[in-house]
């Protein structure tokens, strides 16, 4: 009997061999052929719109007016220059609605002062559910600045405040320390003039730390001294130019980031807006989105590898770590909420590639991979498998991951070359190669972390310390 | 499977990927310094541009120009029109003519025109793309050839440059290609005949008479036509508005509806005020809106109470246009304010939007001096 | 009397022509600036008679300049015209009410400009 249980262990711990053995086949099979799908859908990209001339808006009247939603909460360092550098967006009309989400230091003052804010009694033009809002200002040195004062509660709800007070038929929705291209606006709500189905799309996110910003503007592109920050560069270029590009390739892309994305106004207030009991709101939208909108009409949302938002990623571990935590946590709160999309050909290639895709790689994957190595180590312990065979499995995936990581430069090489020197490229190169020894496998622990503080019933958005502009001058 | 088989699979696999690597590491390195190169050498060509142009404009001296043209060739022709589109989208006048004219006269022109059938995507948008901002008529077959392309883009970049010549005898084709395709929206529609610019307007409302179907369905909504009498409309062009008056009557289309409601306000034709106003009550908002700018722009002061009504529309565009056309026509809000009617009604909408226009309208640019 | 003349405009090409242009008909003492800001921290300690300004630039944008400069009893005097791809009546009415001298719509004739310039300056 005894030795029974023992078989059974053993062959157990056999199976899970073999399962990880497949999930690792077929997740870097998926990975190439994502890769080769945004291959050519960048670079069609690229090609088929280095002509488009944007600036034609500027003197027809044939453009979609947009309304720019900063969520701030505690920003009082950075606002007054986030804004200012937003002013500077070239759009022929916009406006800025910053919502200060009842920031517990002086965001709301710092604005106020800046540009001579003055409050005034706006009605609100939609009423999705918001807490309550205590005041709304406008700026007298610039019209379209506005400023809405509510009671906090959280980032959701302060984008269903602006949503609500905004008067334009798009909305952009950006977190406070985003910092946009002049021409970021301009060349992502190109997408709904060009394309009549296209209710929402997101932008490139890079990374902005090291680069150098004057008067508002990134100037020049650099890398951080931290290799934190440089490890996060491959990342966000591996995420956005293959993982989004080739998603959105057949349609199906489930996530703009809340850093930068755009959206038809009349569809998200349809849809109900922001849900502010989930911490991963941006994601959770979109796939609500696909799920409302998919089986009825023709409708596309879009990531267009083109206009950048820059953001400031997190130099120490422990901001990285709470980080991927919440975006764990975000990912599978967003799918379990629209589980009935899954396998469901109702949902075309949303139902059937792009949610079995998140939920069983992007969702357990954190927790097979992270099983994985502990089941292979003792596996390896036991002489239950060849260590040789173990040895050069663990090689091979790990080369391959570096294949995936250096094809993303090669892709932003082959494209945007946004790092321009030969030395800037062989850094880039090298934390590709190393981010496979270590990073990656750092990843996976958050994550997993991530998975069991959901199950554990924490919904906490982790505070975000950041270092702020002036740091980077 | 044999495990000594798979640990030699295991090891070929392991080393094909690190070769692979390092072939994937000397690409990305040899295509950095290539890039470098081409960059390094598209600098020059700038320069060198830049000190047969410049002398050409400020002091029309044509000696360096034709010299430098006639070195630009297939090669360097991507980096010409990156060059020349810079000076051709912001000059215009004697200047400009003298630019074109310099580029006419050199063998980069015919180039150019060979280039809108090269078998490189690139290319061909670049080239046609140049040729629409040089505005030479005579490349327009070219151009008619360039609309049937296998490439969407490469089509649309053919649509513009038409466009942008304002090559009218074109139009036909013009329109007959976008009626094939089947990815626009009206903004793309509205944009493309706008950029031919204000003479456009005859031979549209020549078009819009016949109506002879030649109509892109999107949505089931027919945009071309919706797009025509936007145009119109844009530019005023009252001649049309008998027309357009008459396609409101008949049309149940909200989009054109719409449009014509815009062109009819634009051009204040108020013969038509009777047929607008009825849509004042619409059930689609967007045409509510549309209908209550038309008002604004007639004046039409008796249709106060109407607009008044709209104050309490369901509609947050509805009500806050109708408080802005109550303003420019100098309603007394103070008084309705204080009026029987609102006295004590803080709370609903009538009342808020027309604080929210009175704020709006005073605070800020009083106290700014804008 | 030399006159001084800054030109802010965010496309060089655009900016040394303008330049060159000015300095055939005469006007010899001209400074290019990329950005407002730059321009701004200049114009402290030293005014130009003109300032040719693009509404559309990077730091602070040209309405913003333009109202600075013409909301202080010090820099009143500053001529301004001003360059810009927005074309519509309602921006070029908000342009000269804010106390623009002049407004140029590109894309623009050099020719023209210059001799506008002339006109403000004489």
């Amino acid at each position: 009997m005894k030795m029974d249980l023992q078989q059974f262990l053993i062959s157990v711990l056999y199976f899970y061999n073999y399962l990880v053995v497949f999930y690792f086949i077929a997740i870097n099979l998926i990975y190439i052929l994502l890769n080769f799908l945004s291959f050519f859908e960048i670079r069609k990209y690229v090609r088929e719109n280095r002509v488009v001339n944007t600036g034609i808006v500027f003197r027809s009247n044939f453009y979609i007016p947009v309304s720019v939603l900063m969520p701030a909460y505690n920003e009082s360092r950075n606002i007054v220059d986030s804004v200012k550098s937003m002013l500077q967006l070239h759009y022929p009309e916009f406006e800025i609605i910053v919502i200060n989400d009842g920031s517990k230091d002086d965001t709301a003052e710092r604005l106020k002062a800046a540009y001579k804010m003055t409050e005034v009694s706006f009605e609100p033009s939609n009423s999705l559910p918001c807490k309550n809002v205590r005041g709304i200002y406008v700026s007298k040195t610039h019209r379209n600045l506005i400023m809405i004062d509510k009671q906090n509660g959280g980032k959701a709800d302060a984008l269903n405040a602006g949503v609500n007070y905004s008067r334009y038929p798009l909305f952009c929705a950006l977190d406070a320390d985003s910092v946009l291209d002049n021409e970021s606006i301009l060349k992502i709500s190109r997408a709904f003039i060009e394309e009549p189905d296209i209710i929402a799309a997101g932008g490139i996110i890079r990374v902005i730390n090291g680069c150098r910003i004057e008067a508002g503007e990134v100037v020049s592109i650099d890398l951080p001294a931290s290799a934190l920050a440089k490890f996060q560069i491959i990342e966000y270029l591996r995420g956005f130019l293959f993982g989004r590009t080739g998603w959105s390739a057949i349609n199906s892309m489930l996530i703009i980031s809340g850093a930068f994305g755009i959206f038809k106004k009349k569809e998200i207030v349809e849809a109900g807006g922001y849900r502010s009991d989930t911490v991963g709101e941006d994601m959770e939208l979109v796939v609500r989105l696909y799920n409302k909108y998919r089986p009825e009409k023709k409708m596309k949302i879009k990531f267009i590898p083109d206009p950048v938002c820059y953001t400031e990623v997190p130099e120490a571990l422990g901001v990285l770590s709470r980080q991927r935590n919440r975006w764990q946590r975000g990912l599978i709160d967003s799918l379990l909420l629209n589980m009935n999309m899954l396998f469901n050909p109702r949902y075309g290639s949303v139902g059937l590639i792009a949610m079995p895709f998140f939920v069983f790689f992007e969702m357990l994957g954190p927790v097979i991979e992270f099983s994985g190595y502990i089941v292979f180590l003792v596996s390896l312990w036991l002489g239950i498998v060849n260590y040789k065979f173990v040895l050069l499995f663990m090689m091979a995936s790990i080369s391959l991951g570096i294949i995936l990581s250096v094809s993303s430069i090669l892709l932003e090489e082959l494209t945007f070359k946004k790092y321009s020197s030969v030395s800037q490229a062989s850094w880039l190169f090298l934390y590709s190669v190393l981010e496979n020894f270590g990073y990656k496998q750092l990843n996976t622990y958050f994550r997993f972390r991530g998975t069991i503080d959901y199950i554990l019933g924490n919904k906490h958005w982790g505070e975000m310390t950041r270092l702020g502009f002036k740091k980077n001058k | 499977m044999d495990s000594f088989d798979l640990i030699i699979f295991l090891i070929t696999v392991n080393i094909g990927f690190i070769f692979l690597v390092i072939i994937l590491f000397c690409y990305i390195i040899t295509g950095k310094i290539i890039s470098n190169y081409r960059d390094a050498r598209k600098k020059k060509l700038f320069g060198e541009l830049e000190d047969a142009f410049l002398p050409l404009i400020v002091s029309n001296d044509e000696s360096g120009v034709q010299k430098v043209l006639a070195n630009i060739g297939q090669k360097n022709l991507e980096n010409f029109i990156e060059f020349i589109s810079v000076y051709l989208s912001n000059i215009k006048g004697d200047d400009f003519d003298r630019i074109i004219n310099a580029v006419y006269k050199s063998p980069a022109f015919k180039i150019l025109c060979d280039s809108t059938t090269s078998g490189d995507l690139d290319t061909r948008l670049y080239s046609i793309y140049c040729l629409g901002l040089l505005k030479k008529p005579v490349c327009i077959d070219n151009l008619l050839n360039a609309l049937s392309d296998a490439n969407f883009f490469v089509r649309m970049a053919a649509v513009k440059a038409i466009a942008e010549i304002g090559c009218f005898s074109a139009l036909d084709q013009v329109l007959d290609a976008l009626s094939r395709e089947k990815l626009v929206t009206s903004y793309k529609l509205s944009e493309t005949l706008w950029s031919f610019g204000e003479e456009i307007c005859e031979p549209l409302l020549k078009i819009l008479k016949t109506r002879d179907g030649r109509i892109i369905k999107i949505h089931e909504e027919d945009l071309l036509t919706a797009s025509v009498i936007e145009i119109l409309g844009y530019f005023k062009y009252f001649d049309a508005s008998e027309e357009i008056h008459a396609v409101l009557k008949e049309t149940k289309i909200n989009l054109i509806i719409k449009n014509c409601i815009y062109s009819l306000g634009k051009m204040v034709y108020t013969d038509s005020l009777r047929d607008v106003e009825k849509y004042l009550d619409s059930r689609d908002p967007e045409v509510r809106v549309s209908a209550v700018k038309a008002i604004l722009e007639f004046r039409s002061v008796e249709k106060i109470d109407t607009l008044k009504y709209l104050l309490n529309d369901s509609d947050w565009n509805v009500r806050y246009n109708a408080a802005v056309a109550l303003y420019e026509m100098s309603f007394d809000f103070q008084g309705y304010m204080f009026s029987p009617e609102l006295a004590g009604q803080e709370m609903s909408r009538a009342y808020r939007t027309i604080v929210h226009v009175l704020t709006e309208k005073y605070t800020p640019e009083a106290e700014a001096g804008i | 009397m030399l006159k001084k003349v800054f030109i802010c405009e965010d496309e060089p090409a655009i900016a040394k022509l303008i330049k060159l242009r000015l300095n055939a008909d005469g006007f010899k003492d001209i400074t290019l600036f990329d950005n407002g800001e730059k321009l701004c921290e200049h114009i402290k300690n030293e005014m130009p008679d003109l300032l040719l300004l693009d509404v559309m630039i990077p730091g602070i944008d040209g309405m913003t300049i333009l109202k600075t400069l013409k909301g202080d009893d010090g820099s009143k005097h500053v001529k301004v015209i001003m360059l810009t791809a927005l074309s519509k009546e309602a921006d070029i009415v908000k342009c000269l009410d804010m106390g623009a001298d002049d407004y140029i719509t590109k894309p623009f004739s050099p020719a023209e400009l210059s001799s506008r310039v002339k006109k403000i300056l004489r």
